[in-house]
């Protein structure tokens, strides 16, 4: 992750019409998810749809997948269709590993769409 | 039957060894610590984000549960033993108890489980604390790369 110590994170949020855009980069884990729901709360109640862009990161834990989780939640107390674009190696390993990728609106990166027909970054 | 890591303990130092306060922020600068070790033969890469995912998982469970909210330390030890890496990750906190609204970490069981040839927890010396055993294979072999 370039311009990123090992460990950071930066969450990026960016709205597109309807849609808010959460990408973290960088390591998700118990020191840094605490941004990431801070982030969630901050969030536009009022977009369609929420899309979590996982690419960016290099590292997630199960602490760090609570903030997905969270995500998750918070899409459903405002009524928003939520998509998550996977991520890679270890970041999609905790996901199948725990159990939570069948719960999870998960896309695959070349599917990724972020509402109907708008196209992410 | 496997050996547990508890079982193989090495006859000098090992190969790596770290004491930490039990703060998440020193959860990152162990697993990259410890993925960065090269042992003689090479870990695979993939083999290597296994070791800092299964070790992020069990410092975490020290952060969390060992100190309740007192300061504490956490020591990560790892070496070389017939071809698997063993990792140990102690604290002298609290010991195991029942979590009930456990932050995470009852995903971080599977999590280590699924990623190691071994894994035991038990109370440490003196029953003090706990310890976390987990193996590693190092041969590049894995069955799912041979598929």
């Amino acid at each position: 992750m370039s311009g990123l110590a090992p460990g950071d994170l930066t969450v990026d949020v960016r709205r597109e019409a309807t849609t808010t855009v959460i990408a973290p980069r960088g390591e998700l884990d118990i020191a840094t998810v605490g941004r990431m729901t801070a982030a969630l709360d901050e969030l536009d109640p009022d977009s369609v749809e929420l899309v979590i862009d996982l690419r960016g990161l290099s590292f997630m834990d199960s602490s760090g997948l609570r903030g997905i989780l969270a995500a998750r939640r918070k899409a459903e107390e405002n009524g928003q269709r939520l998509s998550i674009i996977r991520g890679t190696g270890p970041v999609d390993d905790v996901i199948r590993l725990t159990g939570v990728d069948a719960t999870l609106p998960l896309v695959d990166p070349e599917d990724d769409r972020g509402g109907e027909g708008t196209p992410i970054g | 039957m496997s050996m547990s890591g508890a079982d193989m303990k090495p006859a000098g130092d090992p190969d790596f060894a770290v004491t930490v306060a039990a703060r998440p922020e020193n959860v990152a600068t162990v697993r990259h610590l410890l993925g960065a070790l090269h042992y003689e033969g090479g870990m695979p890469e993939r083999d290597t984000d296994s070791v800092r995912l299964a070790v992020s998982e069990a410092l975490t469970n020290a952060v969390v549960h060992a100190y309740a909210d007192e300061a504490g330390e956490v020591t990560v030890s790892a070496w070389v033993d017939n071809e698997q890496l063993v990792v140990c990750v102690a604290d002298r906190g609290r010991g195991m108890t029942p979590q009930i609204k456990s932050p995470g970490l009852g995903l971080g069981l599977p999590v280590m489980g699924a990623l190691t040839r071994s894994l035991e927890i038990r109370s440490g010396a003196g029953d003090e604390g706990t310890e976390i055993w987990m193996t590693f294979d190092l041969d590049e072999q894995r069955e799912d790369d041979a598929a």
